[in-house]
C-alpha cells in the first residue's frame, strides 16, 4: 500500500480512536467516578504506549535530559489531569454530544499559546478557522 | 420543585460546559508543551509513554483513596468500558504518531481532528437510550471540525 494512503488510513484510525475515547468515557461515568475512569484509563494507556514507545523509539528514554523530563511532566499534568479530567466530567454532566465539539476546540487554544509565548503570527487562514472553531462552539452551546 | 429541578439541570449544564472549556484548554496547552518536547528534547512516542505514566502518578496522588474504594465496588462490564476508554486514546495517539510519518500534516491532523463527529456518531447509533443529538449539535461539530482543519493548515 503506498504510504500516502496508509497515513491516511492512520489518520481516521486516530480520529476513531479519539472519538471512541469520548463515547468509553460517556459509559465509564455510568459506572465510577471521573476520578476514577481517567486513573484505569491512564494505566491501561500507559501499558499500551509503552509497548510503541518501545518499540519504535528503543532506550531513547535513557537519554532524556532533566529539562525534557520537566517540560514531559508539566505536559502530562496539563494533558491528563486537566485536559482528561475534565473531559470526564464535562461528558458525566452534559454528554458526548454536546461536550466534544468543545473539546474538540482544543487547538484553538493550543495555537493562542503558540501566538502569546512563542511569538508566531496568526495568518488569514488561522484567524478564519479561530473564528469558525468559536461560531462552532457558539452553536452548540447556545440553546 | 419544577422550578428547583430546572435550575439544578441548568446550573448541571453550566459546569458541564465549564469542564469542557478547561478541557480543552487544558488539551491545548498539552499539545503546545508536547510540540516543544519533541521538536527539541525526545522523541513522541516516548514523550506521549512518560507524559501518562506523570499524569497517572498525580491523578493517584490527589485522589487515591476515593478511586481504590471506587475500584473495590467496579464489577467486570464497568472495568471494560473505562478500559476500553484508555485503549481506544492509546490507539488514536499511536495512530496520529504513525500516520504523520507516513502524510503530510496538513493531511493527517484535519482528519484525525474530525474526532467529535465521530464521537457523535457513535452517540448517536449507540447511545439512544442515553442522550438525544441534536441538528445544531451536529451543525455546531462540523463548524469546529472545518476551523481546526484551517488552523492546522495555516499553522504549517
Amino acid at each position: 500500500m503506498e504510504s500516502g494512503v496508509l497515513g491516511v488510513l492512520l489518520a481516521l484510525c486516530a480520529a476513531v480512536g479519539f472519538g471512541a475515547t469520548a463515547f468509553f468515557a460517556r459509559l465509564s461515568v455510568q459506572h465510577v467516578r471521573p476520578t476514577t475512569g481517567v486513573i484505569i484509563s491512564l494505566i491501561v494507556g500507559a501499558a499500551v504506549t509503552s509497548v510503541f514507545a518501545v518499540a519504535m523509539d528503543g532506550t531513547e528514554i535513557l537519554s532524556l535530559g532533566w529539562i525534557a523530563f520537566a517540560l514531559i511532566f508539566l505536559a502530562g499534568i496539563v494533558s491528563f489531569v486537566c485536559g482528561r479530567l475534565f473531559n470526564f466530567v464535562a461528558v458525566s454532566k452534559i454528554g458526548v454530544s454536546r461536550s466534544s465539539p468543545v473539546v474538540g476546540a482544543s487547538p484553538l487554544f493550543a495555537v493562542a499559546m503558540a501566538v502569546l509565548i512563542a511569538g508566531e503570527s496568526p495568518n488569514l487562514l488561522i484567524i478564519t478557522g479561530a473564528a469558525a472553531i468559536v461560531a462552532g462552539v457558539a452553536v452548540v452551546v447556545s440553546r | 420543585m419544577i422550578r428547583v429541578i430546572q435550575d439544578i439541570g441548568g446550573r448541571q449544564t453550566l459546569l458541564g460546559y465549564l469542564a469542557a472549556f478547561t478541557s480543552a484548554a487544558g488539551y491545548g496547552a498539552g499539545t503546545f508543551l508536547a510540540m516543544l518536547v519533541v521538536r527539541d528534547h525526545a522523541p513522541a512516542m516516548t514523550a506521549t509513554f512518560l507524559s501518562l505514566v506523570f499524569g497517572l502518578l498525580v491523578m493517584s496522588v490527589l485522589s487515591w483513596r476515593t478511586a481504590f474504594a471506587d475500584m473495590r465496588l467496579t464489577r467486570g462490564r464497568a472495568w471494560v468500558v473505562v478500559s476500553l476508554s484508555g485503549l481506544s486514546s492509546a490507539l488514536g495517539v499511536a495512530s496520529l504518531y504513525l500516520a504523520l510519518e507516513r502524510a503530510p500534516v496538513v493531511v493527517v491532523s484535519p482528519i484525525s481532528g474530525a474526532n467529535p463527529l465521530v464521537a457523535i456518531l457513535m452517540t448517536h447509533v449507540f447511545l439512544k437510550r442515553l442522550e438525544r443529538v441534536s441538528l445544531r449539535t451536529v451543525a455546531g461539530a462540523i463548524l469546529v471540525v472545518a476551523g481546526v482543519a484551517l488552523v492546522t493548515i495555516g499553522s504549517v
